[in-house]
């Protein structure tokens, strides 16, 4: 296995890309194409770690892709935003027919159709939708946050209706005194809780009680540009901004940033948490940088380290795994900082997403239409698991 | 032959028959032997021969062996007559003579030895015999004369016994006599005593008859006197105790009556300690009041007197300073003394404080054979809170001091002969007061605070300047509307900081280094730690001082109020740290160096010995952090080397500072960058966002606000920074070379029109522009007039991407860092914050949507930043990168493809700005 990756060029500009959530075998991405004048694409791609291979499923899509949300649980549905000339952006859902693959679960480079199921259109008070939010806490999965400038809307989706409805909208208000909009927004995966950026504020959102903010962070950024959940300990969230700054914030204390980075010298467009070792973060800018990097010090592992590492001289067992494992890696455990850089990109990054699939595979992709698959060094994932 | 056999044989039988089993007789013999023989020690080793028992045991009998126990002569005998030869025989015949003869000679000399030594024996005793008795005839004669002795002492003591009896009754009497008189009289003198207010007199006499009354109280006659005794001297105890807690009475009237009433034994000693420290604290907190109204209205005294430690007279607010002082050691700490002393003396230590005390004569005599003895544990107590008084009387008195030394609000007002001159009086004062020295410790802790007090000065003198600093700054904050000439302002001000550092404060500094000051002689501190305070605070000064700016303009997250001062502000101080850095630092370390730190360890050797290497120059200042040494390259060449030992060292410091004040100027600079980029990019962003770009009419009829108002910021910036940061030489410099970017921009222009299409002509055919300017990011690396566009392949696609020649320009380019440090010219500042500028434009207009009007609004735009803001960016390569890509992404998001303004319009409203 080698850990180089892997690069794929796309014939449009892009700025999004998501994990395909309800494919649990293969490392699946979407992939929408940017352009204003000319009929977009949905791509699926599928990476092959043994033969370090991308294919591709494309889908015809009439409009420039703004966001993709791909649904929790079923692979073949997934959510488009998208923007028509002289219309506000807004939302579908679509359902694909499912793409044909090889044996080995590769893809066939070949072109696919999906049908639209539920539409989401902005209203009166939802100017615009800029982004979709699947709801993570319920299983159902039948209802999703539509996120516009000034208001968030949540919507109850009906596979037998061709509209949805929206049941609340939530009017976001800017804290300082510029008029910037919502930026950004995460859902917090254990709670009705929602983190938005807006101007240079962070506000978290309680959907119960969304007349008051739950708890703001006044100048977290120049100006917020991308935020996440820590999914395994939900009282961390990490955002980014124009100061090109990462920051992690405890929910419970935010008078100072519990961890800032400072790694790009662009916008920060988007922060990630890894799903499954939080202690590995992406994030991508207008810099076009990919950073990976480890941030176990405020990750739950450093819990669960404490832990071991106290009981380490007790049994002998343990003594033989940390030869062991000193045998593998050389070194010992893993410690903050940069693991590593991604110089795949000559242009902005403005999506980089963990694979569903793989904890240690993401991908990313820049404004020239250029995707990037690329794996956790071999020497880090070693620290990690051994 | 046969003498050998005879003198063996005799034992043969004996042995024989000592060996006989059964013969008790030998037995007991042989019982008897054996605890000689183990009484002289000889054991075992000579047993071999002389007991057979044992030697048979040990040795085989053998009748051969002439030595063995069961030796035969006859045997022995035959077998040597067959085994031998004749001269072997005779030789054999002949040794055994001469041993015969020699055992013989042997055992004559020890008989006669012993016969001597019995004949001694006897004459020694005879003569004790003689001796022994002539003694005890004279032992005799002692013991009669002794008996007769003591008979005759007897008698006489006999004789003398009546005499003495008389005598002792005679006396006895005599002496009740006088004390019954005494006792009589006792009412009557204590009137008269207490007539005359001699109330100690009263209290001495009732004290000597006290225990006599109170023993025979119960007969008539005396009880009466008791009684009346009683009154007279309970009146007298309430007038003392009156006295005692009387407003008027004085410190030493108290004491006096303390005395009394411990005679009096009227009061638990306990309680009368306590009355009396309260009493005593009453009174002195009175005095201290009327000490300090005296001080203040103490007016100058017109005799000059002449310091004793500088020749000079001292100058009037010294000699005031000093009268002050003088004045209040002299009363309130001297009476203060005196109340310790005479309290030690009462309750805690009688015979030491009694003769401690010639000086108060009056004092001594009051309490002279007064103590009062209290229980251990009282006594600890009572001396513990006497302690605790001491403590807090110390304590007031710093602050009285403090208070007196005030750090004038000016700096340059303050006087160091005063603080070195009061000081140094106290310090006399204080050591001269043995009781509170003793209880108190008063002298170590006025030292200490005479040390601290001195550090205090230090620090705020260089605090002082420090706190200017920023005060002016406030000024310029409050008239940053107006234009301030900010290069003259931070060179004043630099100059002013060195000034007054050096012609103003390093003199004052200098004069508490004045080497016969007394404090310092007594003190564990000298000279030499004071130069090290100085020199500690004009270390933290400067780093303080940095780690101030930086702070000042970049307020740490949990500071209370985060507004920082204007950009300008900012600016300003990069440039004032960095004025410090290029000399100003030096000249004052090395001022401060010639003048005060040369002169360490004068005291010691007149060769500075090499010092141990200094520590790594770390300060930990008072925010917590850490200041690391700054950047090496800022030294200045242009100082001359240093010629001592110390100052060397010093000099070598400075550039260290001076570093570090390099790496704030770069360090305030970058933020001075960030905070204008914060500010453009915030205006761009709302521009952005709030315009809808998809209904604007079209053709545009101005320029964009936002626009405008960025150009008018950058002029501002530029004229700013242009007044504080150089240009590195291959820069565009100023207002006059506008006119060249102008003219360049039109030479590209032009190069377009030689293709074909006369400017004029544009307008005829806007699409020969459109290549120009939309294809740099398509068809051709980018750079103005890299090839003229409009020379390259025509028309194809009208604005389709394609990756392919997007990949390849990007490539040539270099990645670009718009975040981060800032060079420190203004080329470089400008060229940054154009850059971020450009490419917040860029990244905004990619998730915007046009119209044509929007297009045309946004290439009106792109045109007024290539002729305005280009003078301000040197990278001419990204500059127009950047550029082209707002357009080339206008262009491509804009639904159906927009004609392109004409060049008339926009040049006609490109020049509305100016």
């Amino acid at each position: 296995m080698d850990t180089e990756g892997s690069v794929y060029g796309l014939d449009h500009q892009a700025r999004c890309l998501k994990a395909q959530l309800g494919e649990g075998e293969r490392s699946r991405f979407f992939v929408g194409t940017q352009d204003f004048k000319h009929p977009n694409e949905l791509h699926l791609i599928d990476y092959d770690e043994d033969e370090s291979l991308i294919t591709t499923h494309k889908i015809p899509h009439e409009f420039e892709i703004r966001s993709i949300a791909p649904h929790p649980a079923q692979s073949e549905s997934v959510i488009t935003v998208f923007k028509e000339p002289l219309k506000a952006p807004k939302a579908t859902l679509w359902r694909l027919a499912s793409p044909e693959s090889d044996a080995t679960g590769k893809l066939r480079n070949d072109t696919g159709n999906m049908e639209a199921v539920v539409h989401i259109e902005p209203s009166d008070h939802l100017a615009a939708i800029d982004d979709i939010l699947w709801d993570p806490s319920s299983s159902k999965y039948n209802r999703v946050l539509a996120r516009g400038k000034h208001a968030l809307a949540l919507f109850a989706l009906d596979e037998a209706k061709a509209s949805a409805i929206a049941t609340t909208v939530i009017p976001v208000k800017s804290i300082d005194s510029t008029s910037r909009g919502v930026a950004c927004a995460s859902w917090n995966p254990h709670a009705d809780l929602i983190a938005t950026g807006v101007g240079a504020a962070v506000l978290g959102i309680d959907l119960r009680t969304p007349t008051r903010p739950a708890y703001e962070i006044p100048a977290a950024h120049t100006s917020v540009r991308c935020i996440d959940y820590n999914p395994i300990k939900p009282q961390t969230i990490a955002t980014g901004g124009t100061d090109g700054f990462i920051r992690f914030w405890d929910t419970r204390s935010l008078v100072q940033p519990i961890k800032e980075v400072s790694d790009h010298t662009h916008w920060v467009w988007t922060v990630s948490f890894n799903r499954i070792y939080d202690q590995l973060f992406l994030s991508a800018g207008s810099d076009c940088r990919v950073n990976l990097q480890s941030i176990i010090s405020i990750s739950s592992a450093a819990a669960l380290s404490d832990i071991t590492s106290s009981s380490d001289n007790e049994d002998a067992y343990s003594a033989d795994r940390t030869s062991s494992r000193d045998e593998f890696s050389g070194n010992s455990k893993p410690t903050d900082g940069l693991v590593c850089t991604s110089d795949h990109h000559e242009d902005s990054v403005y999506a980089a997403e963990w694979s569903a699939a793989d904890p240690w595979i993401y991908a990313s992709v820049s404004y020239d239409g250029r995707v990037a698959v690329n794996l956790v060094p071999r020497d880090h994932k070693y620290k990690i698991i051994l | 032959m046969p003498s050998p056999a005879t003198s063996q044989n005799p034992p043969s039988p004996d042995l024989a028959a000592d060996a006989q089993p059964g013969s008790r007789a030998a037995a007991r013999q042989q019982k008897r032997r054996d605890l000689l023989k183990s009484y002289y020690g000889i054991g075992e080793r000579g047993g071999g021969t002389t007991t057979p028992k044992k030697a048979a045991k040990d040795k085989l009998p053998d009748p051969l062996d002439i030595d063995n126990h069961a030796f035969n002569a006859e045997l022995h005998l035959n077998k040597l007559l067959n085994e031998m030869s004749l001269p072997d025989l005779i030789q054999r015949d002949n040794f055994l003579i001469t041993e015969i003869k020699q055992l013989d000679g042997d055992m004559k000399t020890l008989v006669y030895e012993n016969y001597n030594k019995f004949i001694s024996a006897t004459d020694t005793i005879r003569s004790m015999k003689t001796n022994v008795e002539n003694m005890e005839a004279e032992m005799d004669l002692l013991s009669q004369s002794m008996t007769k002795f003591n008979e005759a002492s007897g008698a006489i003591n006999r004789d003398l016994m009546e005499e003495r009896k008389k005598l002792n009754q005679l006396n006895s009497v005599d002496n009740l006599l006088k004390k019954l008189h005494f006792v009589f009289e006792l009412p009557s003198r204590l009137h008269e005593c207490v007539d005359k207010g001699q109330y100690s007199q009263a209290v001495r006499y009732y004290a000597r008859v006290a225990s006599l009354l109170d023993r025979y109280q119960h007969m008539a006659v005396f009880k009466k006197i008791t009684e009346e005794c009683r009154t007279i001297i309970d009146g007298v105890s309430k007038l003392v105790k009156d006295k005692l807690h009387g407003n008027t009475s004085s410190l030493s009237e108290i004491a006096e009556s303390v005395g009394l009433l411990l005679r009096l034994n009227a009061t638990p000693p306990a309680d009368l300690a306590r009355e009396y420290r309260e009493a005593a604290c009453f009174r002195l907190a009175k005095i201290k009041q009327t000490c300090l109204a005296h001080m203040h209205d103490l007016q100058l005294t017109q005799q000059v007197s002449a310091s004793d430690l500088t020749e000079e007279p001292l100058p009037p607010d010294v000699r005031l300073a000093m009268d002050r002082i003088i004045y209040f050691d002299d009363h309130y700490v001297r009476d203060f003394s005196e109340f310790v002393e005479s309290y030690t003396g009462y309750f805690l230590q009688p015979n030491e404080a009694a003769a401690m005390s010639p000086e108060s004569p009056k004092i001594a005599e009051a309490k002279v054979n007064v103590f009062s003895k209290l229980s251990s544990e009282q006594q600890v107590a009572v001396r513990g809170e006497l302690v605790s008084t001491v403590d807090s009387v110390t304590k007031q008195y710093i602050e009285e001091v403090e208070k007196l030394l005030q750090i004038p609000e000016d700096i340059t007002k303050l006087s160091p002969l005063a603080y070195i001159h009061v000081l140094d009086r106290m310090h006399k004062d204080v050591q001269s007061m043995e009781p509170l020295k003793r209880i108190g410790r008063m002298d170590k802790r006025v030292n200490a605070m005479s040390f601290e007090l001195l550090s205090k000065v230090v620090t705020a003198v260089f605090a002082k300047i420090k706190k200017e600093f920023f005060n002016r700054y406030k000024d310029v904050t409050a008239a940053s509307s107006e234009a301030t000439d900010l290069n003259r302002f931070v060179k004043e001000l630099n100059s002013w900081m060195k000034n007054t550092l050096i012609n103003q404060y390093l003199p004052i500094l200098e004069r508490f280094v004045s080497p016969n000051i007394d404090f310092m002689k007594h003190s564990v501190f000298g000279t030499d730690d004071i130069l090290d305070q100085i020199q500690r605070g004009l270390d933290v000064f400067w780093l303080s001082f940095t780690e101030d700016m930086v702070t000042h303009n970049d307020p740490p997250r949990e500071a209370v109020d985060r507004t920082p001062p204007p950009p300008v502000v900012t600016l300003m101080m990069s440039r004032s740290a960095l004025d410090l850095s290029l000399g100003t630092v030096e000249g004052v370390m090395s001022a401060y160096t010639d003048v005060l730190f040369s002169r360490k360890g004068d005291g010691e050797s007149a060769v500075p010995t090499p010092r141990v290497a200094r520590p790594q120059l770390t300060v930990v200042t008072a925010s917590g952090g850490t200041v690391a040494t700054g950047m090496g390259s800022g030294r200045v060449g242009t100082h001359t080397p240093p010629v001592s030992g110390t100052s060397n060292e010093t000099m070598l410091r400075a550039r260290d500072i001076s570093g570090i004040c390099k790496a704030t100027a770069q360090r305030l600079l970058t933020i001075y960058v960030e905070r204008l980029n914060v500010g453009l990019t915030q205006i761009i962003q709302i521009h952005m966002e709030t315009t809808d770009w998809e209904r604007l009419p079209e053709p545009p009829t101005a320029l964009s606000e936002a626009w405008t108002s960025i150009l008018d910021a950058m002029a501002h910036v530029d004229r700013d920074v242009a007044q504080l940061y150089q240009d590195d030489g291959g820069a565009r410099a100023g207002g006059g070379d506008r006119l060249n970017a102008r003219g360049r921009d039109l030479a590209s222009r032009t190069k377009v029109s030689s293709s074909g299409h006369s400017r004029t002509g544009s307008s005829s055919n806007p699409s020969s522009h459109i290549h120009h300017s939309s294809s740099g990011n398509f068809r051709q690396p980018v750079g103005v007039g890299g090839g003229g566009g409009a020379t390259g392949k025509p028309g194809g696609g009208g604005g389709k991407f394609d990756p392919m020649w997007s990949n390849i320009d990007k490539l040539f380019a270099e990645r670009v860092e718009y975040h981060g440090p800032v060079e420190m010219t203004r080329t470089a500042v400008l060229t940054s914050v154009s850059r971020v500028i450009l490419k917040c434009f860029v990244e905004l207009v990619r998730v915007a949507a046009f119209n044509a009007g929007g297009f045309q609004q946004t290439q009106l735009d792109v045109e007024l930043l290539k002729t305005h803001l280009w003078q301000h960016c040197s990278d001419e390569r990204l500059f127009n990168s950047l550029l082209d890509e707002v357009l080339t992404c206008a262009f491509r998001r804009c639904l159906p493809d927009p004609p392109y303004l004409d060049y008339g319009i926009i040049d006609s409203l490109v020049s509305t700005y100016n």
